[in-house]
């Protein structure tokens, strides 16, 4: 399952635990929903990329057992968006569960 | 970004090959090592988990996704390569080239204007009108040209000072929306002036007399015009671009 549009909160999400590289990141988010957020890890790029040219992300390389890998950190602005999303999610998925568990 | 002495499997290069088609060098710069790194790590991963190396392989890719959906995602975010070669454009025209005599975009905007010159007067030649009339055309034509060219001189002068003040910072989102400008305006000389010559200078009766000529003009008018509505579609996408993804990207930090 896949909710179209959260993907860059539960990056943004992940990332305020500390910079990552993109497969650890892809690994967390499927890792802390159980396997019930599965996205193609193609699309987790270009998401990272958009958060990176909207300022919420910066990156920068670093060498990881040989490898050199892109690690993205959370910016100030992109704490202060997750914040605001996080309050929002709570705000939308109340609603939700007001209508679909009341009675 | 990954291991130079792992070898790159043909099936990832074909990933990558249709996930990064039509952006520009830059951007394919940039994601290439970054999925080929993920990859290995799925790869690792994979064969941590006890599949043999084909399978892993092909677990791997199959992770990533489809390439088409990775492609089109990325174009939202990054140039593609006739993007970056208008905004190399526009950036070498304004900014890094601040004398207005190595301006290419106005050397270009010179040639085509000489060719389309050259036209008009081999059509209005051709069609054999008065003495008067000729004269009537070339004084109208060049005095609007003139004072087209000026002012557009003019502004982008004004242009180059801001940009020299603002320290080569000059908004690319503003230099966008000027060249459309432009080409709207050039849109509409395309369409009016053919238009203005028939109606207001041509004798009465020319077109009736020259069927072939009006026809010929009528394809130029439209290959003109079809040339800058393209260019400026290319244009106005571009500035959408840069409107949704406000701050700097991977690759719109610099020009491909």
């Amino acid at each position: 399952m896949y909710l179209k549009g959260t993907l860059p909160i539960l990056i943004l999400h992940t990332l305020a635990d500390g910079p990552n590289h993109g497969y650890r990141i892809a690994r967390i988010i499927k890792g802390k929903s159980k396997g019930v957020l599965d996205f193609k890890e193609g699309t987790l790029y270009p998401a990272l990329h958009a958060l990176e040219a909207k300022g919420l992300v910066r990156s920068y390389e670093q060498v990881d057992n040989g490898r050199t890998r892109r690690y993205y950190k959370l910016t100030e602005d992109g704490a202060k968006v997750l914040e605001k999303e996080r309050n929002e999610w709570r705000r939308l998925s109340s609603a939700v569960s007001l209508i679909l568990e009341g009675t | 970004m990954g291991c130079p002495d792992e070898s790159l499997p043909a099936a990832l290069d074909v990933w990558l090959e249709a996930a990064t088609k039509d952006l520009c060098e830059e951007a394919k710069a940039r994601i290439r090592p970054e999925i080929e790194a993920h990859y290995h790590e799925a790869l690792d991963e994979e064969l941590g988990r006890g599949l043999n190396e084909d399978e892993a392989r092909t677990a791997a890719i199959a992770s990533l996704g489809s390439p088409k959906a990775a492609r089109k995602a990325f174009l939202r975010i990054h140039f593609t390569k006739r993007e970056a070669a208008i905004i190399n454009r526009l950036r070498t025209c304004l900014i890094d080239d601040l004398s207005l005599q190595d301006c290419r975009e106005l050397r270009e905007l010179l040639k085509f204007g000489l060719i389309l010159w050259c036209l008009i007067l081999v059509l209005v030649t051709a069609a054999g009108f008065s003495k008067g009339c000729l004269l009537k055309f070339v004084a109208v034509y060049c005095s609007v040209s003139v004072a087209a060219a000026g002012l557009l001189v003019g502004l982008l002068k004004i242009l180059v000072k801001i940009a020299r003040v603002a320290r080569r910072t000059f908004p690319l989102r503003l230099l966008l929306a000027l060249r459309i400008v432009h080409q709207l305006w050039m849109l509409v000389t395309c369409v009016a002036w053919p238009a203005f010559f028939i109606v207001s200078i041509a004798p009465a009766g020319w077109l009736d007399e020259h069927p072939g000529l009006g026809r010929m003009a009528l394809v130029i008018i439209l290959l003109a015009s079809l040339q800058w509505a393209g260019e400026m579609v290319a244009h106005v996408r571009l500035w959408l671009k840069l409107a949704r993804n406000v701050g700097s990207s991977p690759s719109r930090g610099s020009i491909c």
